[in-house]
């Protein structure tokens, strides 16, 4: 057998939008296709008055799958974390989402142990039920150690339970995509200046056939990704994909961000809060904190809102967005990755995991020319599957509230099918329903429901092995170890001036 | 199995478990073939291998070989384990892909360890050191399933299962809503119950005949509905693995045990008479018929809801694919397992039986699509059944995942449900579905470069092999 000619290759690759979606995926996909003939050119300025792009001015709260992605491309900790002034997550804190003195942790870690084959929230469902109603926050290293704001990396010893949890970060998101630009173009991006003019559709009207520039030059490509924001320049606005909004679900619309200089020492967790309207959040960098508001502009008024952002003498952001998504996120050889794909307001910290996920599957299912439709196909499948159980996590907190005020009291005319499911099952008997591609995993679900305060009607007959009186001395020896695990640990500030140092 | 799982996990205090079975009816079952699952099966109940082996006459077994199936003269094995090591982050299989489009004509087979130690009759457990040699695979046993009945048996009586053996000649139903309330026993004794468990096989006596809950037939995509098999002596070297040769209308598997040999032949009573089965069967033994053949019929499908009221319908009364990838037993411990896991109050709320459902009707379409891969990826046009199956249409959920593989190599995984990547990769190839393009991550990477960590591979997989001992030293030494 000989050679095979390899005339369908997909060589020419063009990204529209410059921010963090269009940087990242020229830096990954560089990366894995470093060495190869191919071309990646990033057409990056975005229009006169084009809105704020979100995902572009929030700080990054990341997942913990971001510390792969960063080994994988190869991306140094220390220098990533010095360039965007990073500080280490082990948690989000939700703060009166169930009624308004409560709060719980979404730790990034296990929840207890391993006591028989089932989730360990069993456990804790059987105690509840005799009585007894441990906190879920006590079997967790992380949200014990977010608590007490301390941090150290995670031990490699699997005996120990300081090896039971991984970690995320905060960081500067223009200083990121400054630092993804340099990488890019080391690894041979071509940042092109200009602005886009227009784009062409391919005679049958099923490609992306080139883009036009201001400055009139014409772009042709293999394979277009449209990082283009919220207008998605190039698959809705061109190739006509629809925009299937969450607004029903999910109101918020509006949001104004704001840096403050830290008056603590940045805490290792990000803090959710929810309000009157819609709900805050604060991002620790390492010597600043990022405020934001949330809200329902049809119940919060900006203009009052913007007033009490800027009372507090910071320059603020202002943002609009809709929740929601391309009914396809890939179509023709045009794959938007980003908010020209989908939005998801952050409380759930899916923002950069999202784009995260998508540009591993592009690269995962990486096209020639002659196989865009079976790929695309792939790619819509699972990224809608990611997309649809990301939104559905964040819309347990708003339908699971207990708050009185509206939008945490609002009923919607239908709830997504599938978390009504989830809801049900959960409800019934603490189970976990999971699809085949998720971002969020069995314990992250139970955190939230539980954490939400709902109690299952029953538990698991696997938790049901021991009497009471064995079953809280196990539990209770588990928080014991924990929490005397966690003392040893550094304060988080002191971790991070040592390592960064 | 699910007696014994049962008993293993529910309080005594909390619930009784009977057992009602009838020797008049025989076990189906001469020498079964399993997938690695089934040593958690036995590490759940804290059994000890080496016990469990001698009392069923069981072997290990690393994978399955496949003769005739792509082409006549065609062999490859599924081995229960990984294949070679990624290279520079890019999947083995894709390394192997790229040097196959540049003509290389080393088969895939020379990379898998498991592979490599079964051809030449050999074994050692894998161990834990993910960088020693012996490390990345998996194994599962061959054992007589009509041996390992009584094994669950005392074990399960040990533990407070009261087992009666009786006849079921009637079940009462409840007027209200259809429920099951009682058996009756040939004897006239009563047996009331909440939850009832049908393990009847292929018969359904409650789900079916007393429920009436209905068959999903699938013999338009698994037309084989008949088997018929026979046990024989043992020659040559015992083999640590089971073996699937197709026929002209169907296949037949050689399962080796330590003391003989299964063998039955799965055939479509379209295309082939029971006496020619019967022929061709015995004509393919390896030693002397130890018994008379015995006839199977079957319908390959799935109980329409495998839980429906108070029943639950496990193993064949469940559902029935057939054995050529050694699921039945995964499907039941899958059941089993689903089945703890939602284990049920006497409300029986719709709400939980749907969720079984749910799991239960993936785990059996995922077994049964991969099966349908087998026969309708296949180049064969010598005989009316491979000509059907060449041309079926195939299950959706099969076909973009073959168009997937056919197209670039890439695999779909999925969370619910039997088959990792190597397995399905195994199978592809085997049956000679070979991506049409390379990995565009391999684009730039220079040949020589994959050609040696490919040479490394090989040596350290045949190195490997070496140092393991025969199965039957290993069997002698530990058994």
């Amino acid at each position: 057998m000989s050679e095979p000619v390899h005339d369908m290759a997909t060589r020419n690759l063009v990204i529209v939008g410059g921010g963090l979606a269009g940087w990242y995926a020229a830096a990954r996909i560089g990366h894995a296709m470093r060495g190869r003939k191919i071309t990646v050119r990033v057409v990056h300025a975005a229009p006169p008055r084009a809105p704020a792009d979100p995902l572009d001015v929030f700080c990054a709260s990341t997942l913990p799958a971001q510390a792969v992605a960063h080994a994988e491309l190869g991306l140094e900790e220390r220098l990533f974390m010095r360039e965007c002034r990073a500080t280490f997550k082990l948690a989000t804190e939700y703060r009166g989402f169930t009624d308004p003195a409560r709060s719980y942790m979404l730790p990034h870690g296990e929840i207890g142990a391993r006591l028989e084959a089932v989730g360990f929230h069993q456990f804790i469902t059987r105690l509840a039920q005799a009585g007894r109603a441990p906190d879920l926050d006590e079997f967790s290293v992380p949200s014990i150690a977010a608590r007490l704001g301390r941090f150290a990396h995670p031990s490699q010893d699997a005996r120990t339970v300081l090896s039971t949890y991984e970690y995320a970060y905060h960081f500067d998101t223009q200083a990121y995509t400054r630092l993804l630009r340099g990488f890019a173009q080391r690894l041979g991006a071509v940042a092109i200046d200009a602005e886009l003019a227009g784009v062409e559709r391919s005679a049958d009207g099923r490609d992306i056939a080139a883009l036009t520039l201001a400055d009139g030059e014409r772009i042709t490509g293999d394979l277009f990704i449209d990082c283009s924001g919220a207008r998605s320049a190039l698959l809705g606005a061109t190739l006509d994909v629809p925009f299937d909004s969450w607004r029903g679900w999910l109101p918020c619309d509006r949001a104004l961000a704001t840096r403050v200089p830290a008056l603590e020492p940045p805490a290792p967790f990000t803090r959710v809060s929810a309000e009157a309207g819609g709900w805050t959040w604060q991002v620790p960098l390492r010597s600043e904190l990022e405020q934001a508001q949330i809200f329902d502009s049809s119940r919060v008024d900006p203009d009052t809102a913007l007033k009490r952002a800027l009372s507090g003498g910071a320059p603020v952001s202002e943002m609009s967005f809709v929740n929601g998504r391309r009914r396809e996120l890939w179509r023709g050889n045009c794959v938007a990755v980003g908010a020209a794909a989908g939005f998801l307001e952050p409380l759930a910290s899916t923002g950069l995991q999202l784009i995260n996920e998508g540009v591993t599957r592009l690269v995962a299912l990486f096209p020639d020319r002659g196989s865009m439709p079976t790929m695309a196909a792939e790619y819509n499948r699972a990224m809608g599957a990611m997309y649809d159980g990301a939104r559905d996590f964040v819309l347990l907190h708003y339908l699971l509230s207990r708050r009185a005020e509206a939008p945490w009291n609002v009923e919607p005319a239908s709830w997504p099918p599938s978390l009504a499911r989830r809801v049900e099952m959960f409800r019934y008997r603490g189970r976990v329903v999971l699809e085949d591609d998720e971002i969020f995993e069995e314990s992250d679900w139970a955190c939230a429901f539980v954490g939400q305060g709902e109690r299952p009607a029953r538990y698991s007959i696997l938790a049901d092995q021991a009497n009471d009186a064995e079953v809280l001395a196990r539990v209770a020896k588990i928080a014991r170890v924990m929490q005397a695990a966690v003392q040893k640990l550094p304060p988080h500030h002191a971790y991070l001036e040592r390592y960064l140092a | 199995m699910a007696a014994a799982s049962l008993a293993r996990f529910l309080r005594p205090d909390q619930c009784s478990i009977r057992l009602v079975e009838s020797a008049e009816i025989g076990i189906v079952g001469v020498g079964e073939a399993t997938v690695p699952h089934i040593r958690f099966f036995n590490q759940t109940l804290g059994l000890d291998e080496a016990d469990f082996m001698r009392k069923t006459h069981a072997t290990f077994k690393l994978g399955i070989e496949f003769v005739n199936w792509a082409r006549l003269g065609d062999s490859y094995i599924h081995p229960f384990g990984d294949y070679g090591r990624p290279f520079r982050g890019v999947k083995f299989h894709q390394v192997w892909n790229r040097l196959r489009l540049a003509g290389d004509t080393s088969p895939i087979d020379d990379y898998s360890l498991p592979i490599e130690a079964a051809k030449n009759a050999r074994f050692a457990p894998p161990t834990n050191d993910p960088q020693s040699p012996l490390a990345g695979f998996g194994y599962a046993f061959q054992f007589d399933a009509t041996l390992f009945a009584p094994y669950l048996r005392a074990w399960s009586e040990q533990r407070g299962v009261r087992r009666t053996e009786g006849r079921v000649v009637d079940v009462t139903l409840r007027g209200t809503d259809g429920f099951i309330e009682s058996l009756t026993l040939a004897s006239g004794e009563k047996i009331e119950g909440d939850l009832f468990i049908d393990c009847s096989g292929f018969f359904g006596l409650l789900t079916e005949k007393s429920l009436h809950t209905g068959y999903e037939d699938w013999t338009h995509w698994l037309p084989c509905d008949r088997a018929v098999a026979v046990p024989c002596e043992s020659s040559g070297p015992l083999l640590p693995y089971t073996r699937a040769t197709a026929h002209t209308a169907g296949w037949q598997w050689r399962i080796p045990l330590q003391n003989r040999i299964g063998n039955g032949h799965v055939y479509s009573s379209k295309f082939l008479s029971d006496d020619e089965a019967a022929a061709t069967l015995l004509k393919n033994l390896d030693g002397k018929a130890l018994a008379e053949p015995r006839f199977l019929k079957f319908v390959t499908g799935r109980r329409k809801k495998t839980w429906n009221r108070n029943c639950v319908a496990i193993g064949l009364s469940g559902g029935f694919v057939e054995p050529l990838e050694s699921t039945s037993i995964y499907l039941i411990q899958a059941a089993v397992t689903h089945l703890i896991e939602l284990f049920p109050d006497r409300n029986f709320d719709a709400v939980n039986l749907d969720e079984y459902n749910r799991v239960m009707d993936l785990e059996f379409e995922r077994v049964r699509d991969f099966i349908v891969l087998h026969y309708h990826a296949t180049e064969r046009d010598d005989a009316p059944l491979w000509n059907y199956v060449r041309n079926m249409s195939i299950p959706d959920s099969l076909a973009y995942k073959m168009e997937l593989f056919r197209e670039r190599g890439v695999v779909v995984n999925y969370r619910v449900g039997l088959f990792f990547e190597p397995s399905w990769v195994a199978v592809y190839v085997g049956q000679r579905i070979l991506p049409k393009r390379f990995d565009p991550l391999l684009d730039d990477a220079p040949l020589d470069e994959l050609r040696r960590h490919m040479g490394t591979l090989r040596t350290a997989v045949q190195a490997g092999a070496r140092a393991m001992p025969t199965q039957a030293e290993f069997i002698a030494r530990h058994v």
